[in-house]
C-alpha cells in the first residue's frame, strides 16, 4: 500500500470538485521531485464519513458558498485533534466572494480562527526553499479575483502543528492542469504542493 | 566427770554443722542454677505489625547471640513500586496477598487491589508506598521518577513516522528525527549534535533502508542502548542479528475492527517467529506474537511486528489517540534502560534482601528469612532459681548465735 494518497474533500454544499486536475499535477510532482511511494491516483472522501481519518492530508476547494453539516463539522473537528491537515484554497481568488466568507465561518465554529502563518513557518522550507513565503500566482499577478497579491497563508494551528490551511491564492487554479504540461513551464509552479505534502508527512 | 559446759560441745558442734550445711546448700544452689542471664530470650508477638525498627533490633539482638523468636498473624505480603520509565513521572506499585489490599502513601488511600494482588499505576506520591492486609503493613520507598533519555526516530518520510515522532513527543519523550525522503536527502529534526547515535536512550527504527547505519545500530545496542524495530524495519535483514525474533508474512488487518473497538486487529501484522531462546514475549494477538524483546549484551531490543500503527491513531475509536501514544511509550519504555533510583527502592527478583536496613517490603519474608520461621507457642524460659525460706536463714542465724553464745558461757574462744 503506497504510503501516500492525495485525497480530495467532497463536502454537502458548494462545488467541491471544481479543479479536478490539482490531485493528478501535485501526485505527479511528489512522485517527480521525492522518493515517497506516492499512490497514482487520488481519492475522494466525504468530509463527514469515518474514511476521512485513511487521509491525514486532504484537499478542499470550490467556488461556492460552504455550510458544513453537523457531521462534517464534528468530523473535521476530531479529523485535527487526531493529527490531520486540512488545506482549504479558495478558487474564487476573492477575499470578498462567497467561499471566501463561508469557508472562515466554516472553520471557525469547528476548530477555530483562522490566523496569517508567518513567512519564515517550516512549511516554506519542508523541501523548496520559499524565503518570501507562500509563492504568487498567476491570477493574483493577473489581478483576476480581488486583485490582491496576499502576503500569508491563514492556518488554525494544534500546538505546533498546521491543522487547516487556508489559502486565497488560488492554487486551485493554478495547478489545475494535466501534468504534461508542465514542459512549457520555465519554473514549476506546483513546487509549493511538494511542500505541502512533505511537511503533512513529516511534521 | 564432764560438765554442763562441756556437755554442751556436741550440741555446738551440731548447731554449726547444721549452718554450714544451709550456707553450703545456699552457695550450691547458686553455682549450679541454669544462667539464665547467660543466653537471653527474646520472644515477640509480631502480630501488630512491628515497625522497620522494632525488625532491626530483633536482628541486631539475634546477630549478638540472644535466642530470638517470634509468633503472631503476620500476613503474607509484599511490595514494590518502581517507576515507569517513561516521562510520565508515574510509579508502578506492584503487591501480592492472599487478602485483599488497600494501597496508600502519606497523603492517604490510593487504591485496593483485590485477593493475590496485582499492579496499580499512580503519580504524585509522598511518602513511602504501605499496603496493608488487616493488621499486616508492607512498605516499600517511592522512588524518585526516572528520567528518560532522547529518542531517534530512523523511518522515512510517512505517516507511520510523523505519527510515530508525535506520539512519543505528546508523550513527553525528547524526539530527534533522520527521516528519508529520497535515496539522497534526508529531513531531520533536532540538534545537529543529538543526532549522532550515542546522545540517545533508544533508538526507533521504522524503515530497511538503513545502510551505514546499520552497524552503527549494531555498536549502539551492544554499548547499552535501547532499539525499537518496527514497521518494515522489523524485518530488516541487516538487523536480523539482534532481532529477538523473525517477523512472517505480511497479514493485513481485520476490515471493520476499528469499528469494532478492536483497535490491534485491524492494523496489518507480521506475526514473530523463531523466537530466541532468550526471548522474552510482551504481547500477543490471538496466541500469535506481536511484540517481543531481548537483550543484547549491555542493551535491550524491542520488535514489534505491527505495520501502520499511524491508523490507530486516525482510525481508532474515541482513545485511538491516547491508546497509540502509550502503546509507542510503553514500546520505547521497554527498550531503556532500568531506572537509578539509588538503590532505595526494592526489586521484585533481586534474591537476597540487602544486609543493611530492613525494609518493610515483605514482612513476613523479612522476619522468616531473618529470624526464622514463626513459632506456634513461645518456647519455655529457664525457671528462675527458687528463693529459699526466709525462716532458713533464721534458724541459721539463731544456731550460728547459740553456737557463739554457748561457746562464750563455757569460756571457748
Amino acid at each position: 500500500m503506497p504510503d501516500f494518497t492525495f485525497a480530495t474533500a467532497q463536502y454537502d454544499s458548494g462545488d467541491w470538485d471544481s479543479a479536478p486536475m490539482v490531485p493528478a499535477n501535485i501526485i505527479d510532482s511528489v512522485a517527480r521531485y521525492t522518493g515517497i511511494d506516492v499512490a497514482s491516483v487520488g481519492a475522494i472522501v466525504p468530509l463527514g464519513s469515518r474514511d476521512l481519518f485513511k487521509y491525514p492530508l486532504v484537499y478542499l476547494t470550490g467556488h461556492l458558498p460552504v455550510r458544513f453539516s453537523d457531521a462534517e463539522r464534528s468530523t473535521l473537528k476530531e479529523f485535527c485533534a487526531r493529527g490531520g491537515l486540512l488545506f482549504i484554497d479558495d478558487h474564487n481568488h476573492d477575499v470578498d466572494g462567497q467561499f471566501h466568507r463561508t469557508a472562515w465561518e466554516e472553520v471557525a465554529r469547528a476548530v477555530g480562527p483562522l490566523k496569517d502563518l508567518p513567512n519564515d513557518h517550516a512549511l516554506f522550507k519542508a523541501f523548496f526553499r520559499f524565503p518570501d513565503g507562500p509563492p504568487t500566482t498567476s491570477h493574483e499577478l493577473n489581478g483576476w479575483g480581488d486583485n490582491l497579491v496576499h502576503k500569508h497563508l491563514q492556518a488554525v494551528l494544534e500546538g505546533d502543528r498546521i491543522a487547516i490551511l487556508y489559502s486565497s491564492k488560488d492554487y486551485s487554479s493554478e495547478w489545475n492542469y494535466h501534468p504534461d504540461n508542465k514542459r512549457f513551464l520555465s519554473v514549476d509552479n506546483t513546487k509549493f504542493g511538494v511542500n505541502l505534502v512533505v511537511y503533512a508527512l513529516s511534521r | 566427770m564432764r560438765s554442763p559446759a562441756d556437755r554442751r560441745i556436741p550440741w555446738e558442734r551440731v548447731a554449726r554443722g547444721v549452718a554450714l550445711a544451709i550456707v553450703a546448700l545456699v552457695l550450691l544452689r547458686t553455682v549450679l542454677a541454669p544462667d539464665a542471664a547467660a543466653v537471653p530470650a527474646v520472644h515477640v508477638d509480631a502480630t501488630d505489625d512491628l515497625s522497620a525498627q522494632a525488625r532491626d533490633s530483633l536482628v541486631a539482638r539475634a546477630r549478638a547471640g540472644d535466642a530470638v523468636t517470634w509468633s503472631g498473624e503476620v500476613a503474607a505480603i509484599a511490595t514494590v513500586a518502581e517507576p515507569l520509565r517513561d516521562p510520565s513521572a508515574r510509579t508502578t506499585i506492584l503487591a501480592v496477598s492472599d487478602g485483599a489490599l488497600a494501597l496508600g502513601d502519606s497523603l492517604g488511600a490510593i487504591d485496593s487491589l483485590p485477593a493475590g494482588g496485582g499492579a496499580i499505576t499512580a503519580s504524585g506520591l509522598r511518602g513511602p508506598v504501605r499496603v496493608g492486609e488487616g493488621r499486616t503493613g508492607a512498605s516499600a520507598a517511592a522512588p524518585m521518577p526516572s528520567t528518560p533519555g532522547r529518542v531517534l526516530v530512523l523511518g522515512r518520510v510517512g505517516w507511520e513516522s510523523k505519527f510515530t515522532i508525535a506520539a512519543l513527543e505528546e508523550a513527553g519523550w525528547s524526539v530527534d528525527a533522520r527521516l528519508r525522503l529520497s535515496d539522497t536527502v534526508r529531513l531531520t529534526q533536532g540538534d545537529a549534535r543529538t543526532q549522532a547515535l550515542g546522545a540517545q536512550a533508544v533508538v526507533v527504527a521504522l524503515d530497511t533502508a538503513l545502510g551505514a547505519e546499520a552497524s552503527a545500530l549494531l555498536r549502539f545496542v551492544r554499548a547499552g542502548g535501547g532499539l525499537v524495530l518496527s514497521g518494515e524495519a522489523a524485518g530488516a535483514p541487516s538487523l536480523a542479528g539482534v532481532a529477538p525474533a523473525r517477523p512472517g508474512t505480511r497479514q493485513e488487518g481485520g476490515q471493520g475492527a476499528f469499528d469494532a473497538q478492536e483497535p490491534l486487529q485491524a492494523l496489518p501484522l507480521r506475526p514473530l517467529g523463531s523466537l530466541r531462546a532468550e526471548s522474552v514475549v510482551l504481547e500477543r494477538r490471538e496466541g500469535t506474537i506481536t511484540v517481543a524483546a531481548r537483550r543484547v549484551a549491555a542493551g535491550r531490543v524491542v520488535q514489534a511486528g505491527y505495520d501502520e500503527t499511524w491508523r490507530w491513531r486516525m482510525q481508532g475509536g474515541a482513545s485511538g489517540a491516547r491508546d497509540h501514544r502509550e502503546w509507542w511509550s510503553h514500546l520505547v519504555a521497554a527498550a531503556s534502560g532500568a531506572p537509578t533510583d539509588g538503590g532505595r527502592g526494592t526489586r521484585a527478583g533481586t534474591g537476597a534482601l540487602p544486609v543493611g536496613s530492613l525494609d518493610g517490603s515483605a514482612p513476613r519474608a523479612t522476619l522468616v528469612q531473618r529470624l526464622g520461621p514463626a513459632v506456634s507457642v513461645a518456647p519455655p524460659t529457664p525457671p528462675a532459681p527458687r528463693a529459699l525460706p526466709a525462716w532458713l536463714g533464721i534458724i541459721t542465724l539463731i544456731l550460728l548465735v547459740a553456737e557463739w553464745a554457748s561457746r562464750r558461757a563455757r569460756g571457748a574462744a
